[in-house]
């Protein structure tokens, strides 16, 4: 499965994000999305994920034998906005996106996050580290097979930007597909970096 | 003096008495609902409708003073922001709620052998209803943001302000000629009920004060069980940040 | 079907949780009800006559005020990006919220339409009548709502605007429900012709109503 992104432009406010942008997207490669505030990262990967509309250009999916197909419903996006909810628990959050995406909750994740021991509390109440944890949670957990992740580390402690960042390594080498946009140094195998 | 109401104090002394309270309470509750329902006569009137008063009345007093206790407590939480007022004046506000319900309920009940209605938009019975929507309004108010001392001081404010639907209610029979009987009890050239009914009710009414300062005591220790709970929770969020 | 369930039993959790807006709702249509009364005092002539007109007010009030919330917790956090994204099943998603949303708000205001009723001095044979027929029409009253809460989604004062916008849509229910029981409209409606004609405005508003909504909230999604 391959993703393909031809020729899109974006303009916001009579100014061009992004010009004659075409990349493709493919397994065991991830993209690393690098570029300063206001150069467009989150909104290619919002005009990606279909939330946003391109000015013009293209974006489509095809499968191993070429044939164009509809990818919209394998990707997930994580974004600035964290996608929880405050008046639920931990656990009835995590809960939720079990029955929402038919998976089983994955109990080691939770440990390693440092979030078994406050499942029965408010979300309301937890720092934003914590917040940005369980948000994150929802994409390892619906296993979809195209991510798209707007600054995975911000606010995540050095232990568990590993942790993020092993299981990113393993979806790539699951053979699936990725876009990562970042400040920081983020370093993974076979790499391609975009400059926006 | 008030300085010395703190929660500590409150625990301490409030554990001890609460359970002698409900006794008391229960026990004032028997005398007074057979002294009430057995004992005293009939209206001849009314005839056996006529004993839904030893609730109805009780209940109004209390709606009423609840209400008047919550506003005391709201002038003193802004004027010295004590936590136990603070937390007086929120448990207080659902048990006069239900009390306010209460009235409502049992006076409908009463018109309708009465007046031939459930209800009627009259003076009296109106200014009541809105009692009840104050009473809703303070708590909802009360719930609106987090537990914080501004959303408190801010729902404060509204119970005074909403204190002037207090006189209205009870002055209403005396300035409106409506349906609704005028006061019998409360009056400057004494009661102008009879003794028989008398005792019963006012027994009923000490039933209703103490019930309402054994619920009282009951949530407000409930209340700082939860803000323990609060301040345990937080800790142990802070605990996993460090 | 979990994926269904799991968003019905979300939404009223959270609705149940933060219980203020289910209270403020039911608190908004009763001080609508005993404004009237008390403008008119205790006239007991007048009252049963305007009661059902008074009742169908509130109701359809209550509603517009309260449904601006419907999408816009999950707009502001986020969730409905992800949401969008399930794009075969989004108005699904879309039907399961305003369920949720009809059982939290809707469904206690009805019940308790027979004691406003009562209140209001209206005849007791046609308590169960106005009753009956405001439930019929609530789905109806809360699709059309929906799809002024998709418009106004991120606007502020959302909800005097969802007013304007919609209520023009209510005139033929509220024409047709309310003649349904005004026993001085001879002729053009009996009760049961007024029961299938908001019955079919129901179907077709649930019918119709996600797709608009879907529509609306993909547009608005950036």
């Amino acid at each position: 499965m391959k993703l393909i992104i031809d020729n899109l432009h974006l303009e916001r406010g009579g100014k061009f994000l992004f010009k004659d942008l075409s990349f493709c997207l493919e397994s065991y490669k991830p993209i690393i999305v690098m570029g300063s505030n206001g150069s467009g990262k989150t909104s290619l990967l919002r005009c990606i994920s279909g939330l946003l509309h391109s000015t013009s250009g293209e974006i489509y999916s095809i499968n191993e034998k070429g044939e164009k197909i509809e990818y919209l419903h394998q990707c997930n996006y994580s974004g600035h906005k964290l996608a929880i909810k405050n008046e639920l628990t931990v656990q009835e959050n995590i809960i939720f996106w079990s029955r929402y995406y038919k998976k089983e909750i994955n109990k080691d994740l939770l440990i390693k996050f440092k979030l078994d021991s406050l499942s029965d509390i408010s979300v309301g109440l937890l720092s934003f580290g914590q917040m940005k944890k369980l948000s994150l949670i929802r994409i390892f957990l619906a296993e979809k097979s195209i991510w798209l992740l707007d600054e995975p580390m911000v606010g995540l402690d050095r232990e568990s930007q590993e942790v993020v960042k092993k299981l990113i390594e393993k979806h790539i080498d699951l053979g699936k597909l990725i876009i990562i946009t970042t400040h920081t140094d983020l370093k993974f195998d076979n790499q391609i970096l975009l400059s926006l | 003096m008030i300085s010395l109401i703190n929660p500590t104090n409150f625990n301490k002394l409030s554990e001890k008495i609460i359970q002698f309270i409900g006794l008391f309470s229960l026990a004032l509750f028997i005398v007074g609902i057979y002294w009430g329902l057995v004992i005293a006569p009939i209206d001849y009137q009314q005839g056996e409708m006529v004993k839904i008063m030893y609730i109805h009345v009780p209940s109004a007093w209390m709606a009423l003073l609840i209400y008047s206790f919550i506003t005391l407590m709201s002038i003193i939480t802004i004027i010295f922001r004590n936590p136990i007022t603070v937390i007086a004046a929120k448990s207080a506000a659902p048990i006069g709620l239900i009390f306010t319900l209460s009235v409502l309920l049992t006076g409908a009940i009463w018109g309708r052998p009465m007046w031939g209605v459930w209800w009627v938009w009259d003076a009296r019975l109106t200014s009541v209803m809105f009692l009840f929507f104050i009473y809703i309004g303070y708590i909802l108010l009360l719930r609106s943001q987090n537990t914080s001392m501004k959303s408190e001081k801010i729902a404060a404010i509204y119970a005074i302000i909403g204190f002037i639907n207090i006189p209205i209610i009870k002055f209403s029979v005396d300035w409106w000629n409506t349906l609704h009987q005028p006061a019998s009890i409360l009056k400057i050239d004494g009661p102008s009920i009879h003794s028989s009914m008398l005792y019963p009710l006012i027994i009923m009414f000490f039933a209703f004060s103490i019930l309402f300062l054994y619920l009282l005591l009951l949530s407000m220790r409930i209340e700082l069980i939860k803000n323990k709970i609060r301040a345990i929770n937080q800790r142990r969020i802070n605990d996993i940040n460090n | 079907m979990g994926t269904y369930l799991a968003i019905i039993k979300r939404d009223l959790v959270i609705s149940y949780k933060d219980g203020d807006h289910i209270a403020m709702g039911f608190g908004f249509f009763l001080v609508i009800i005993s404004l009237l009364p008390i403008g008119i005092g205790s006239d007991i002539d007048i009252l049963p006559k305007v009661g059902p007109v008074l009742l169908w007010i509130a109701f359809l009030l209550t509603t517009l005020f309260t449904i601006s919330r419907l999408f816009k917790d999950d707009h502001v956090d986020g969730t409905m990006d992800f949401m969008i994204m399930d794009s075969a099943i989004f108005e699904i998603i879309i039907i399961c919220k305003v369920f949720a949303y009809w059982i939290s708000i809707t469904l206690p205001l009805i019940i308790v339409i027979p004691i406003m009723s009562i209140l209001l001095n209206i005849s007791m044979d046609l308590i169960l009548p106005i009753t009956f027929i405001i439930f019929i029409s609530s789905p109806a009253f809360v699709f059309i709502a929906a799809v002024g809460s998709a418009l106004t989604l991120g606007m502020e004062r959302s909800g005097i605007l969802i007013t304007i916008l919609i209520l023009p849509l209510y005139i033929p229910l509220i024409i047709v429900g309310i003649s349904a029981t005004n026993i001085n409209v001879i002729g053009i409606n009996s009760y049961s012709v007024s029961v299938m004609l908001i019955s079919g405005f129901s179907m077709l508003s649930i019918a119709l109503a996600p797709f608009l909504i879907s529509l609306i909230l993909r547009t608005n999604s950036y």
